[in-house]
């Protein structure tokens, strides 16, 4: 039966290559019978593929072992939640995945944007096409995941979908397990979230191919794409925070994010999404950076296909690597190809890209605007040049050179830094130019907050400069946003007579846009507030304990009082209970514990025992311990306002619910309806 | 069994994509004189229809422009002599768009030509000939209507249309049709018989 998915991805990549041809096809020569038709490949393809996919979890989840992927990847005592997860398990299954994910994305967008910018779908559906026609080839021909296990003649084990000749079919009587590291929810939906994030961005860039294709590039591409751009970019933002808190919890080492090439892949479509999400309200407000937007967002869908690129290929570990498997050059071909295409389309249509306006001040907010692009820019290169540095430095020495935390740090903190600071100014400036007498009035509490966290932080045992000035710098944003809050509610009692919480609901149902943005913000604040307590006022210890004894680190005293042992449904659980005491007082109990899986017993696993709190995490890792456990090594860390960076988490998806809150325009749909036949306006 | 399936799969994959260019013959003719002019003409750099969307989009910018402005002079983000330089600036513009969009209006309905009248004239005329009298409120209805939109009450048939009237129908499936349609909107076949007896 998955056979039958074999063959829906063969006719999927053929129905994708006539779905291409159709709608340009169409749309060169005006025939909307052909552009209808390459619209209907992408529910066509779009069902294939989830044929293929239902049919791979259907292997997955009965254990069919005959696939190379389920025997590799999944075990008969592997619970259900999991082996439905080790579909993003491995090679094979995530671009299956990956590549089901897309096709929802392409035929949400289809269906959604059905009466909208005819002129436009032809080429979008032929961008969507393009980009699944490209993962269904990867999928088909690099990592298939309906390989079989067969014994040809020889007596050698090879794998095929379909029967060789002379061979007889293999059906293992267990799989092999899968990677104990993705056996925990938080890498049941990090994948998920960042698939969402990064596959989601293929959708704006589609709308700018097209929008450059025929030349309309005003403002109608960028208010039909810009929902459909903050939405994967919250998701990428999420996956990059769920990612982060499994490394937090699971790989024990007190920290969240070490600049690993892997972190990196996703970190670098995320900052110039960031940039484009603000970037487009200039070309929206003033005709203005509109080759910028169109830049950001084709850099944001390059390094998508980059990221992934990095991760799959193996090329960041030796540029040997490369070659090694067809995917590597697949990428590299598809991204170059992209990469150049889109140029010729940009530079064939800059004359259409003048912009509107010129910068008026450098004290505005179109100028601070584009200093947060060049800021965000800036960011992407060092990170990716710090990322590559090992695969150039082989290329060209010889030498394998990694360029490590402390080179991201020292590089991006002071840019992060900037950033932060714009930040807080943006919203401070006005449109074209900020009068003297207006940035007296809106710099003053801001600047007096920044100022008065100096003292409290002394008062309160800070020394360090960095702790300083990262304070100060929170402080000044979060005082310029509440500023803003204020002043917009007491505006809107002053017209309106509202008490103070109707106006606050109404100031922020009204404005959903600015307001939601700034809650937005606030998560990004409470993000930084986490990283600084993390990155300066981090306190460890460690220690080798019999039973019985103490590690004393910060105010926290922890007593180990012996192991526990308990088996799992495929590993042993091996816990130490650990009561925590601050300043001599009770405060429960901390499990730190470690697993061994069965099937990958030289891989034991780590659970860190973490009691979290609004001013500190207590965090305790079980690093190691005797056959009996009568003594046993621990690592102690007290981390400093972690918590807040998963809260502001929360609180930027609620900046993003609010502010990309669907809202009637009754201007625009009163006159739409005196047309008959009009293309509807973006929403 | 795979086998079957597949087959199906392929079968049914080949129906959705074929069946775009297979309804373009039946889709064309009972398409009438404004959609089809609509659908087709285009101005400029933009095809007829996106001109409005993008017009609008245009407006809704200024407008929007316009708004914030007034909010930032509320919260004091800007000062009295910028707001009103900026104010004025912005109300051109918006008012720009509202003119490019006036213009926009009388452009189409010129493009859409003098037949145009014609055909809404000859349309408004056909309906009243073919009008019935709610028999319990008075209220007029269309002869395809079977209940009164008003009261609510069953319809009569309508009443055959007066003998000086000449109401051309199609041959072959008995519905009216207007002077100068080529093929019948509901069955989709030729009129050419219709358009003789017209013109006869």
């Amino acid at each position: 039966m998955t056979d039958l998915g074999y063959i829906a991805l063969i006719l999927a990549l053929v129905v994708s290559l006539y779905g291409i041809l159709v709608s340009l096809l169409g749309a060169r020569r005006s025939l909307p019978e052909l552009i209808s038709s390459g619209r209907n490949a992408i529910y066509v393809v779009g069902g294939l593929v989830l044929l293929a996919a239902v049919l791979i979890w259907y292997a997955l989840l009965t254990d069919q072992f005959q696939l190379e992927y389920v025997v590799t990847h999944t075990e008969r005592n592997l619970p259900t939640l999991y082996k439905f997860s080790a579909l993003w398990g491995g090679q094979a299954g995530s671009l299956t995945f990956w590549l089901l994910l897309l096709c929802g994305y392409a035929v949400a967008a289809t269906w959604f944007f059905r009466s909208q910018a005819p002129s436009m779908k032809p080429y979008v559906n032929a961008v969507l096409l393009l980009t699944i026609a490209f993962f269904i080839s990867v999928v088909l021909y690099a990592a298939n995941p309906f390989l079989r296990l067969w014994r040809d003649a020889a007596g050698q084990v090879t794998t095929a979908v379909f029967m060789p000749v002379g061979a007889t079919a293999l059906n293992p009587a267990d799989g092999q397990g899968l990677n104990p590291q993705l056996q925990n929810y938080w890498m049941v939906i990090h994948p998920i979230a960042l698939y969402l994030g990064m596959i989601g961005m293929t959708v704006p860039f589609a709308f700018a191919v097209a929008a450059l294709a025929t030349g309309q590039l005003g403002n109608t591409w960028i208010k039909m794409i810009r929902k459909w751009t903050l939405v994967p970019w919250l998701f990428l933002t999420l996956g990059i925070l769920l990612g982060s808190q499994w490394a937090y919890i699971e790989l024990g080492w007190g920290g969240y994010w070490a600049w690993d090439p892997v972190e990196n892949a996703s970190f670098l479509p995320w900052l110039t999404a960031t940039a484009f999400i603000h970037s487009i309200m200039i070309q929206e407000r003033r005709g203005m950076l509109k080759v910028w937007n169109l830049v950001l967002i084709w850099l944001t869908w390059e390094l998508t296909l980059f990221g992934t690129f990095l991760t799959r290929s193996g090329v960041v570990e030796s540029v040997h690597s490369f070659a090694l498997s067809p995917i590597g050059p697949m990428f590299a071909a598809f991204i170059v190809s992209t990469l150049f295409g889109f140029l010729a389309l940009l530079i064939m249509r800059l004359p259409l890209l003048k912009s509107d306006n010129q910068l008026d001040a450098v004290l505005s907010r179109e100028t601070s605007f584009l200093t947060q692009n060049v800021v965000f820019v800036l960011i992407m290169v060092a990170t990716l040049l710090g990322t590559l540095f090992r695969p150039i430095s082989e290329w060209v020495t010889g030498d394998k050179i990694s360029l490590n935390a402390p080179y991201f740090n020292r590089v991006n903190g002071p840019l992060f830094m900037a950033l932060l600071i714009l930040m807080g100014a943006a919203p401070l400036l006005a449109w074209r130019r900020s009068a003297p007498s207006t940035l007296r009035k809106n710099f003053t509490w801001p600047l007096l907050a920044a100022l008065v966290s100096i003292p409290v932080l002394f008062v309160l045992g800070n020394r360090s400069m960095a702790g300083f000035l990262g304070f100060a710098v929170l402080s000044f944003v979060a005082a310029g946003i509440l500023q803003e809050y204020v002043r917009g509610v007491r505006a809107r009692r002053y017209a309106t007579g509202e008490p103070w919480p109707a106006a606050l609901v109404n100031l922020v149902r009204r404005n959903g846009r600015r307001y939601g943005g700034y809650i937005v913000h606030i998560g990004v604040l409470l993000i930084a507030l986490g990283i600084i307590g993390n990155e300066f006022f981090q306190s460890e210890g460690q220690a080798n304990l019999a039973v019985g004894e103490s590690i004393t680190v910060a105010d926290y005293t922890l007593t180990y009082e012996g192991l526990n042992a308990n088996e799992g449904p495929n590993y042993t659980e091996f816990s130490a209970d650990m009561p925590l005491l601050k300043n001599g007082r009770q405060r429960g109990t901390i499990v730190p514990k470690k697993l061994l899986y069965h099937k990958n017993e030289e891989q034991p696993m780590t659970e860190v025992g973490l009691r979290p709190g609004v001013f500190e995490d207590v965090y305790v890792v079980l690093a190691g311990f005797d056959g009996m456990g009568q003594t046993a090594s621990f690592k102690v860390y007290v981390n400093p306002l972690m918590s807040w960076m998963w809260i502001g988490g929360l609180v930027i998806i609620l900046g993003v619910l609010v502010s990309a809150w669907p809202r009637k325009g009754a201007v625009a749909s009163e006159a739409v309806a005196r047309v008959p036949g009009a293309a509807q306006p973006a929403r | 069994m795979v086998l079957l399936l597949a087959v199906l799969i392929t079968l049914a994959a080949l129906a959705a994509l074929a069946y775009p260019i297979l309804r373009r013959d039946r889709a064309t003719p009972s398409s009438s004189a404004i959609e089809s002019t609509l659908a087709t003409a285009s101005v400029g750099a933009l095809p007829y229809q996106e001109q409005l969307a993008e017009l609008l989009a245009q407006r809704d910018a200024a407008v929007q422009a316009l708004r914030e402005l007034s909010f930032d002079r509320q919260v004091g983000k800007i000062s009295d002599d910028d707001f009103t330089a900026f104010e004025t600036n912005l109300r051109l513009t918006a008012a720009g768009t509202y003119r490019a969009l006036d213009e926009w209006e009388v452009q189409s309905d010129s493009r859409l030509g003098p037949s145009f009248a014609g055909d809404v004239a000859t349309r408004v005329e056909l309906l009243r000939s073919s009008q019935v009298i709610c028999g319990s409120c008075g209220r007029p209805a269309l002869s395809s209507d079977k209940f009164c939109s008003a009261c609510g009450a069953m319809l009569e048939p309508a009443a055959p249309p007066p003998a000086t009237i000449v109401t051309p129908v199609c041959p072959h499936c008995g519905s009216p049709a207007a002077p100068g349609d080529r093929f019948c909107a509901a069955c989709g076949k030729p009129l050419v018989e219709a358009s003789k007896a017209l013109a006869g």
